[in-house]
């Protein structure tokens, strides 16, 4: 049975000057602000969503709903909401679609949001680099104020909220809720211990909700169609759809709004166009903190848990596609190198194994390696796993130990052959 | 304090809420390594060295950023825990520049201690190191080794808490971060000397100790920083075995020791580097001045020529001599002055506590400069003169034909012109000194006394809380402790003071000042007490 293909985000995508006011409020936009504003309690509308199962897409897939709930009522200080839009994460770039081509379905999400925790003041945290969607956001910010569903006294009610776009200062790690956090309040990027969470103290020492951009875009059409509904689309707690963005060895790679659990294989072969270039060798499935599945793994539903089962993780569901031309070694040590520059600094594990590993690599890839080098790497992920500050150092380690014990072979020709074979058997064809 | 129950490695122990684990295992003797918690800052839980196994968490915990709650139950000593050290270290070790051999925290290094003990592994490190920094003259006290820092950002939070300035700062990322000043803004703030202190490595070093002496050949004792009325609490770190070292200087550096009620972990630059007058223009042997200058005199020969002076004075008139002292004398000092002085039947004693710096804050320091304006307002009652102003005042106008000071620096308080002008009918000044300053060349008699350093004692600090200082070596060349100088005078005169030592003192200090009531050193203690009417 055919299913029509749903769409909740992109659902606006097509249309004309989609990032216009007018054009969202033409497709029913806002109604779902009005409904909650006019109809419902804030509880009510935080009930919804907790039934709708959306788990967070930044990352860590948290359940949304809980999330909220965790900010005390009885506080009488500020609660803020962190929109995060830094989207740093490599392979991972949804976000920015949702905000240069539908920004006011997020404004609405923030507004709901906010509605629902008793915020009245919002930042969109954004990626430095995201020029147009930053002025795109400034606009739409405008002309929602102007139409009063954002400002004081939103549609009449005693309910009021302003939203600040807030420019990144160009850190992955500023992308991490807390460092996030700390750059907001114009320190460097540097991750808070936990606890406390945001939640209960976040920024400016007030409770905090930080949320992924397209975790607060799902917001609107959980209200206008019930949390039961978005339940109903996704698989067992974790609702609704989910922005997949495939890149890499596709012949069309592109962000795919697709339920939550459909398989990779659909998403690869049937949307994004097969692989291009050669045999499909590798797949990380969410971004490259996720650990590498090999060809042979890939036969997995994109689910939070599916993914988590088959020893990765959805993370943002940042897809990266790799033929079989593609070295692993130096795909390895790409993202090695990536995690050594963009560590924070202050995590003595985090720190030092990070460029210790991506110097280890190198000599790899410059035919200098060791025959010990692949367990010396190896035997740093315990030192390393879940004894940092934050989940960078988590992060780091997924990569490097699936690499490494997926493609040994690959690990070790470099090593005694000084050479890459990938290389060596391009060249022979 | 609400207490809860902790099973530390299986001892059951009280703890008081609010406590974290690194504060609870001590109770048990368990000492958790850890480089970036210190207990007078925030808590950053960055190095990663405090971790424990705690019952219910899957992952070890930092035990500096896990506080106590009832039931927990906490292992230290697990393989996991070791390893996890071992971890830590190895990566800690990744950049360092292994220079122990020049490095003056040698000795007394966190992470050498650790890698005693935790570490311990075969070096698997080929890569290069990181090259930073090294031997940066960041301020007028303090040098940055940028290549030994372990990056526990300790200094940067005691400059933003505790000093209130940002002067020092984390830049770069990952494992090319390092610790360094703001441009060419110097780490110049009057506390600045601590970061020495709790810089857990050699990466902030004391300029003023560098490559003086090795750290283990020093000796350490406890005592009071004469330099303001907070008496903060201080170690004097000294070495007199190797005088090839440190061009003769017995005191090497003094060191902030800790009192929760006075001082915390801290001290100021001001008494930490001030205290070099120890070794420094010290008055060597007893002095008498003759045809304008000085010539030296054998103890015996000073003691005999005073000791005729103030017996026919007060033979004929004890109201001709008045006495000086100073709030930097002990207690014990003040005491025997005192006794010593009525006993001759003199009244005019009093005590100056003027002092041209005034300089002070709303943290440490004080602006009384003298470490014991209360022992001596304590001590010195029932004068003859309500002030030093009147002393030197009846001085002017002819009071006086003796003037006996001890350890008050008049001119530097007063003014020369003032003094000049007072002392210009007094026809014999005798001076009890440790250091030459700009009353010594006005006297007649110059006695050689000892400093804070080489004698026992208590203070009495602004608030009322008597310290007790400890002797760190005996007083320079000839001196002698103020006290002592008095007795044997006494003895020269015929009169026997039966003290032989503070202990002797204080008892009869005790007996006779309602303040000091039943006081001993035992029950002084090493942090101090609050005096009677001073709670
Ligand atoms: C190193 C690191 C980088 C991260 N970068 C991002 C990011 O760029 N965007 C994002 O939404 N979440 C990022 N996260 C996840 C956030 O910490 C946080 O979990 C998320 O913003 C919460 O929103 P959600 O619950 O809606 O997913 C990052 C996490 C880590 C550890
Ligand atoms: S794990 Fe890495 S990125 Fe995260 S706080 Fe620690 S050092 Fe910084
Ligand atoms: S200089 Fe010392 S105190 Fe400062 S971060 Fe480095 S090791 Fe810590
Ligand atoms: S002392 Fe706990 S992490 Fe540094």
């Amino acid at each position: 049975m055919a299913k029509e293909p749903i769409r909740i985000l992109t659902k606006n995508w097509d249309i004309k000057n989609s990032n216009t006011i007018e054009a969202y409020i033409k497709n029913g936009g806002y109604k779902a602000l009005e409904k909650a504003i006019k109809q419902m309690n804030p509880e009510q509308v935080m009930d919804e969503v907790k039934k709708s199962n959306l788990r967070g897409r930044g990352g860590a897939g948290f359940p949304a709903g809980v999330k909220w709930g965790f900010v005390p009522k009885d506080s009488d200080k500020l609660k803020y909401l962190c929109v995060n839009a830094d989207e740093g994460e490599p392979g991972t770039f949804k976000d920015r679609y949702i905000m240069t081509l539908d920004p006011h379905m997020l404004l609405e999400g923030i507004a709901i949001t906010s509605y629902a925790v008793g915020i009245s003041a919002a930042y969109i945290y954004i990626r430095n680099e995201y020029i147009e969607s930053i002025a795109i956001l400034k606009t739409a910010i405008q002309e929602a104020k102007a139409k009063n569903y954002l400002g004081a006294s939103i549609l009449g009610s005693n309910f009021n909220l302003e939203i600040y776009v807030h420019r990144g200062a160009g850190a992955y790690i500023a992308g991490e809720e807390t460092g996030l956090i700390e750059s907001l309040e114009g320190k460097r990027a540097m991750p808070r211990i936990r606890p406390p969470f945001p939640a209960a103290v976040g920024v400016f020492n007030c409770p905090t909700v930080v949320n992924n951009v397209e975790t607060i875009a799902c917001v609107p059409s959980i209200i206008e169609h019930g949390g039961e509904w978005f339940a109903g689309i996704g698989v067992s707690k974790d609702g609704g759809t989910k922005l997949y963005a495939v890149s890499g060895h596709v012949n069309n790679p592109g962000v795919y709004e697709l339920p939550v659990g459909t398989s990779l294989q659909k998403i690869l072969y049937e949307h994004a166009g097969g692989i291009k270039g050669g045999e499909l060798k590798a797949v990380i499935p969410g971004g490259i903190s996720a650990s590498v599945l090999a060809a042979r793994e890939c036969d997995i539903a994109m689910d939070c848990q599916s993914v988590a089962k088959a020893g990765s993780m959805l993370g943002s569901a940042g897809i990266i596609v790799m033929n079989n031309r593609v070295c692993m070694v130096e795909a390895l040590f790409n993202i090695a190198e990536f995690y050594a520059e963009e560590s924070c600094g202050q995590c003595t594990p985090c720190r030092s194994g990070s460029h210790w590993i991506k110097n280890i690599l190198e000599r790899i890839l410059h035919g200098k390696g060791k025959t010990d080098d692949l367990e010396i790497m190896l035997s740093f992920i315990p030192g390393i796993m879940g004894r940092t500050i934050c989940a960078f150092g988590d992060a780091l380690c997924g990569p490097v130990q699936s690499f490494i014990t997926k493609f040994r072979d690959e690990f070790e020709y470099h090593i005694i052959e000084g050479k890459c074979n990938i290389r060596n058997k391009l060249d022979i064809l | 304090m609400e207490k809860v129950k902790v099973k530390i490695n299986g001892k059951t122990v009280q703890v008081e809420s609010g406590k974290n684990l690194i504060q609870a295992a001590r109770l048990v003797g368990v000492e958790i390594p850890h480089f970036c918690y210190h207990e007078g800052l925030t808590v950053a839980g960055n190095c990663r060295m405090c971790l424990v196994e705690v019952e219910g968490e899957p992952k070890l915990m930092p035990a500096c950023a896990t506080y106590v709650r009832e039931g927990l139950t906490v292992l230290t000593d697990t393989m996991k825990v070791k390893e996890a050290r071992r971890a830590v270290l190895e990566f800690l070790l990744v950049n360092h520049p292994l220079d122990c051999p020049v490095c003056d925290q040698s000795g007394e290094c966190k992470l050498q201690d650790y890698y005693m003990e935790h570490g311990k592994y075969e070096s698997r490190f080929r890569e290069k190191k990181i090259k930073r920094q090294k031997a940066k003259r960041i301020g007028p006290h303090i040098v940055l080794d940028q290549e030994r820092c372990v990056l526990c950002t300790i200094c940067i939070r005691f400059c933003r808490e505790i000093v209130g300035k940002r002067q020092l700062g984390l830049f770069s990322r990952g494992d090319y971060a390092c610790i360094d000043i703001f441009d060419i803004q110097p780490y110049d703030n009057i506390y600045s000397g601590n970061v020495a202190d709790i810089c857990p490595v050699g990466a902030l070093t004391d300029g003023d100790f560098r490559f003086l002496c090795r750290a283990w050949f020093l000796q350490s004792t406890e005592s009071i920083c004469p330099g303001c009325s907070r008496g903060c609490n201080i170690y004097l770190h000294h070495q007199e075995n190797k005088r090839y070292l440190g061009n003769g200087r017995r005191l090497f550096r003094v060191k902030p020791r800790y009192n929760p009620d006075v001082n915390k972990w801290w001290i100021c630059d001001l008494g930490r580097y001030g205290c070099t007058f120890i070794d420094q223009k010290r008055i060597h042997e007893p002095q008498k001045r003759q045809n304008g200058s000085f010539i030296p005199v054998s103890w015996n020969e000073a003691y005999f020529e005073i000791a005729q002076l103030l017996a026919s004075l007060t033979k004929r008139d004890s109201s001709s001599i008045g006495v000086i002292l100073s709030p930097h004398l002990t207690n014990e000092d003040l005491f025997v002055s005192k006794e010593f002085f009525t006993n001759l039947g003199i009244t005019d004693i009093h005590f100056s506590a003027v002092s041209p710096d005034l300089y002070h804050d709303d943290f440490l320091i004080k602006e009384d400069k003298f470490p014991n304006r209360k022992g001596a307002e304590l001590i010195i009652t029932n004068s003859g003169v309500a002030s030093t102003d009147e002393l030197l005042e009846k001085a002017k106008n002819g009071a006086y034909s003796c003037l006996f000071i001890i350890g008050q620096d008049i001119v530097k308080a007063y003014g020369e012109e003032h003094i000049l002008q007072c002392l210009k009918k007094v026809e014999t000044v005798i001076g009890q000194f440790s250091n030459e300053n700009q009353t010594t060349p006005l006297v007649n008699y110059l006695l050689p006394a000892a400093t804070f350093a080489e004698k026992c004692g208590s203070f009495i600090n602004f608030e009322g809380r008597i310290q007790k200082i400890k002797q760190a070596f005996s007083p320079l060349h000839q001196s002698k402790i103020d006290w002592q100088i008095l007795v044997e005078l006494a003895k020269e005169m015929g009169k026997i003071m039966p003290y032989n030592n503070e202990q002797d003192i204080l008892k009869k200090l005790s007996k006779e000042y309602k303040h000091f009531e039943s006081l001993d050193y035992q029950k002084i203690g090493m942090h101090g007490l609050k005096l009677n009417g001073n709670e």
